[in-house]
Parts: structure tokens; sequence; C-alpha cells
């Protein structure tokens, strides 16, 4: 096995918001009233991976599958641990 | 084999114990020839997360203490909501290969006891941990990105699931036993009985497509599943006693032959080259079909995985009864309905009916259908 480095850029295959969120997002301040997005995202070099989806709100129809994606990371703070950092992507 | 005994529902004040032994005393008083309990050479129980639940790991030893099975062999079977599934594929292996020839296969689990934020969290784990759960997919999210890939791909409709819903819940009004014994309909006579009895506003729903469209009725749990498309928390236990086909009459004068069986694996969710398709379904499928000598035109009934309304869309697909991306339109032509040509959950699926993670009431009901 080897590593390779990705350019971070990518589309978007699926996707969800989620709105019963389990506890460990509770303690992120999600929530019924703040529900959160994740999904899908195809690479550009062809792997797909899952992601949180920011900056983009699905209320208003921000999210679609096929939409242009770049990488972004997001901290979370676990309790009683170091935070702790979060794949994420936000629309090209 | 010989069936039975589910039952699901709410069980707060019971311990998964209580629950496998109430099932194991139903299974034992339906063998209309007698059943010792000595006669049990080896359990196979699926429990998938009594850990988180409970507190207790190690379940296979203690339902078999429970029951009256020491010092016989006892194994544990945990995969999802594949649980017992595979624990009857197991005894079934067991039985076939000549080692047994009487196994007792269950599956058992307690949920409703925790909160929803917790249960989520917990099924979570069903997922992969580092790269799924990590980035907060939740069970429910996993299919409802399943059916944006599905509905984007095919042109799936959110109608198509809420026709599913209706559906199971109509299967499920038959089914005494089931955790919802009530069609869509009934539950808006319920709601409407309450808010009249409360005083409060009325509300007038003209069917069930404007009560699963109304956001207060029908609220997203994880878009686009909303909560009538997913399966219900549930506590519940079912068993099953297989016995070699040459000794099955000496249990019953009415045995089930089990003439296939399947089982396959899958990657991650966002590893999959195709996310509207379960390539362990197909395989498993496949395997089964080989080793009955059947084809999917030949089944006359099918109980399916449909723990979000999306998962029984797409189990129609993988098994053949549809092309891909077929499924949805089957549905809303009534094809999956009791009175279609490929009926799907006639128990009222797990939708209705109810899920234990560990998943062994849709196998039960087709047992029993079998039977009578």
């Amino acid at each position: 096995m080897e590593c390779q480095e990705i350019k971070g850029k990518g589309e978007l295959a699926a996707f969800t918001v989620i709105v019963v969120v389990p506890a460990k997002m509770v303690a992120q301040g999600y929530g019924r009233d703040n529900p959160y997005c994740t999904g899908i995202v195809e690479l550009e070099e062809g792997p797909k991976i899952s992601a949180l989806i920011i900056g983009a709100d699905p209320r208003r129809g921000e999210v679609r599958v096929g939409m242009s994606l770049t990488v972004d990371f997001v901290d979370f703070i676990e309790m009683g641990e170091e935070k702790k950092t979060i794949l994420a992507f936000r629309p090209a | 084999m010989v069936p039975e005994c589910v039952n699901s529902g709410t069980h707060k004040d019971k311990t998964v114990r209580d629950l496998f032994v109430e099932a194991f005393t139903e299974m034992k008083a339906s063998v209309d020839r007698g059943l010792d309990v000595k006669d049990i050479e080896a359990l196979y129980v699926g429990t998938a997360m009594t850990e988180f639940f409970e507190w207790q790991g190690h379940t296979a030893p203690i339902m078999a203490s429970w029951v009256g099975m020491v010092p016989n062999p006892a194994t544990r079977i945990e995969d999802a909501c594949a649980t017992s599934g595979v624990a009857v594929r197991e005894g079934v292996i067991a039985v076939a290969s000549g080692i047994y020839d009487v196994v007792l296969v269950g599956g058992v689990e307690r949920m409703t006891a925790a909160s929803t934020e917790y249960v989520t969290e917990i099924l979570a784990a069903g997922g992969d941990a580092f790269y799924e759960a990590a980035v907060g997919f939740t069970f429910p999210g996993l299919y409802a990105a399943i059916a944006t890939a599905h509905m984007h791909k095919y042109g799936t409709k959110l109608e198509h699931f809420m026709k599913v819903a209706t559906k199971n819940h109509n299967n499920g009004a038959l089914n005494p036993k089931a955790q919802f014994n009530a069609s869509i309909r009934d539950i808006m006579s319920m709601r409407t009985a309450r808010a009249k009895e409360k005083g409060q506003p009325v509300p007038a729903w003209k069917d069930e497509m404007e009560f699963l469209n109304d956001p207060q009725s029908n609220p997203i749990v994880a878009w686009p599943m909303r909560l009538f498309d997913c399966s219900p928390i549930t506590d519940g236990a079912a068993c099953v006693l297989l016995v070699a086909e040459e000794i099955a009459k000496k249990f019953t004068d009415n045995p089930i032959y089990i003439i296939g069986t399947g089982q396959g694996s899958d990657h991650a969710l966002h590893e999959r080259a195709d996310l509207t398709s379960f390539l362990s379904a197909k395989i498993a499928a496949q395997q089964a079909y080989e080793m009955a000598g059947v084809t999917p035109e030949d089944i006359q009934l099918a109980e399916v995985h449909d723990c979000f309304t999306i998962a029984e869309i797409i189990a129609t697909e993988d098994l053949g009864f549809f092309k891909s991306g077929v499924g949805a339109k089957a549905v809303e032509e009534g094809l999956t309905a009791r009175n279609g040509s490929k009926p799907v959950n006639t128990s009222g699926g797990l939708k209705a009916k109810g899920h234990p993670v560990p998943e062994m009431p849709n196998f039960i009901f087709a047992t029993k259908t079998l039977v009578s």
C-alpha cells in the first residue's frame, strides 16, 4: 500500500441532511433545529470518500448531486479529548 | 425447519434474555409433535449491539443458559442488520454438514429504553466508524444518501418512498404481532381523534399522501428519508428450530424446507462502484437461486430488508424481480402489493412490524406464511 496525494477537488455523488443527529453531533451543536449535511464525494482522481458538506444551505436547494466541490477541514472538540479534524468539502 | 415466534414492539421492562426466553417458549409450544430442549445440539443467536444497550456481551451462553441448553455449544453472530439472517445460514450450514441434526437459531435486541440520539449513535457503529460515522453519517443518513443517488440516476421520487410505507403499513395492519399494527389511514384517524380529544386544531389530510407530505406528521429524519420511511426502534426476539430433513417429521407434520441460501459482503458505501445497488445482496441472491434451482420469476412471495423504504425498492431490483431503476415504478403500479404479481413484505416489513436490529422478523413471517 502506498500514499498518493490528491488535489482535493471532486463532485457530489450522494448526500443527506441529517436532522435526527447522533449524540456525538449533539455535542457539536447540531440537532433538529440545526441539521448538517454529509455526503459522498467522487474525487477527480477517481476514488470516492465520505465527508461533511459545508458552505451550502440544503434547505435553499444549494446542495445537489453533481455539484463541484473543493476540500476543507472542520475542527470538532470531542468531550475529554483534543480537537479532532474532520474531512469536509465546500462548493468550488 | 420448524418455525417460529416473533415478538416485536416496546418492552422497556424486559431484558434481552427475557425476550429470547419468551420467543423460545412460544417456538417450543408451536412444535406440533413436541420438542425436548435436550434434543437441541447447538445454538446460533444473533445480537447486534447488546453491549451498547444493556452492557451485555457474550450473549450466546447467556441465552443457552436461560433456555436450558447448557452445556451445548452456543455461538453469537454479529453482522449488523444481517445478524440473524447469518445466524440462520450458519445453522443451515451446521445441519447440512452433518455435525448436528437439531439446531436452534434466533435473534434478539432491546433498543427502546435508550434515547433516539443514543440509538442513532449506536446504529452508526454498524457503518465504518473512521470514515462514515466520523463525518456524521448515521444509518438513516447512509440510506438517505443512497436514495439521492437513486433519485439522481433513475428519477425516483419521494412519492415512491411514500408508496412503500403505505403498502407496508397496510400489510402490518393485518399482522397482530406488528409494532405498528395499523395502516397509515388508521394512524391518521388516531391522530385526528387525539387532536379532537385535546381540543387542538384537527388536521384535515385528504389521503395518505397528504399525511406523508405534511412535515408535522412526517418530519425529516435524514433527507430525503422521513419518519415514515424509517423502520422504528424496536425491542424484539425471534427463533426458529432447524432440523435435518430425515428427522423433520419427528417434530412436525408440516416441515418447511430451506432449499437455498447465500451470503456476500461489500465495502463501506463510498468505496462502492454503484451507490444504487447492493452487490452483497445480488451475490447472495445468485447463490440462493442457484442452490435452489429457481429464478427470480419463480418467486411468489418475498420478505426483504426494508429498514428504510429505499432499501425495499433496491432489494426488489437486486433480487432480480425488476430491472435496475424500475423498483420504484413497480411499487407505484402496485406490483409489490399483497394482490400484485410479486407481493413483497406482506408481513408489514420492518417498517410496520418493527426492526430489532438483528432482523429476523421478515424471515419468520415468510416461514409462517408458508406454513399457513
